[in-house]
């Protein structure tokens, strides 16, 4: 019976067959992770930020109405107040940072509140509350990833 | 024997060419939805920021009653009022704009109407109109 010699090549083709696939394999596996990972990145930027400028926005359209809107002092630290008429009874809810966290506290309008008496919302790094002339109330807010947001707020 | 070596060899390069194809097909899908997932991320952010941005610059327009010029104090403002911004949506100047906001406004008695539009190059990205009735 004849025995054929196998051929170097043979062997060399089915590997470096085998490495190209390996390696295809590899670059979709980590692009999938890039992919994967830019989008949990910027859903966790968007939830971080744009939920508290959003929400605050929100907040502030809910209680509409002239005067409803003010800048007050919480120990010292800015806060915004939107008042709220409840069955003739005025409330108040404050919107304030308290170390690396975005707070807020609905009280009666005449209580005072001191600032770990709110709930917090969500961590931000820094929430500056400027109060630009008579109708016009800016809200900077830093996140944790530090990406600023800019808001504006009419209280007219 | 020579024969049954032959065919083994064959059957395993056919078997490998056909894992290759397959995932190639595979690949090709994954790719195409990556790239989909990328630009649907790119242009919700795209959006959201379009949203706030308008959402701010009317806020700041109300504030004075419905006078543009206000928005001078936050914003370069450009002849035929447009507003230009980078690719992180901060104002910016005409040279380095990415995007840019125009804002034309309509008048019909005390009500007036500002229409904002954000494009890139002839892109439309984002349109929204706002009413405020005037007080005199």
């Amino acid at each position: 019976m004849k025995i054929k010699k196998e051929h170097t090549i043979d062997i060399i083709f089915g590997l470096i067959l085998f490495c190209v696939f390996a390696i295809l394999a590899l670059i979709v596996l980590m692009t999938g992770s890039n992919v994967y990972q830019k989008t949990v990145n910027q859903n966790d930027a968007t939830f971080q930020s744009r939920t508290t400028i959003n929400y605050i926005n929100e907040k502030v359209h809910q209680c509409y109405h002239q005067g409803s809107v003010s800048v007050v002092s919480i120990e010292n630290q800015p806060a915004l107040c939107l008042i709220d008429n409840v069955n003739g009874e005025n409330y108040c809810t404050y919107i304030y940072q308290d170390n690396n966290q975005l707070k807020e506290a609905y009280v009666d309008a005449n209580q005072s509140v001191d600032l770990g008496y709110g709930s917090a919302l969500l961590e931000i790094q820094d929430l500056k509350i400027e109060v630009l002339n008579e109708n016009l109330i800016k809200l900077t807010m830093t996140s944790i990833d530090e990406t600023t947001h800019d808001l504006y707020i009419n209280t007219l | 024997m020579v024969r049954a070596k032959k065919s083994k060899t064959t059957l395993f390069l056919m078997e490998l060419i056909l894992v290759i194809l397959i995932f190639s097909i595979a690949s090709a899908i994954c790719m195409q939805l990556f790239a989909k997932s990328s630009t649907l991320t790119r242009d919700s952010n795209r959006l959201d920021n379009s949203a706030t941005i308008s959402s701010n610059i009317f806020e700041i327009i109300k504030s004075n009653n419905g006078d543009l010029d206000i928005l001078k104090k936050e914003y370069q403002l450009y002849d035929d009022n447009i507003i230009y911004f980078d690719d992180d949506f901060d104002n910016c100047n005409k040279e380095n704009a990415v995007y840019k906001m125009i804002i034309t406004t309509s008048s019909v008695k005390h009500l007036n109407t500002y229409n904002l539009n954000i494009v890139k190059g002839k892109d439309k990205i984002y349109s929204t109109e706002y009413k405020l009735a005037i007080k005199y």
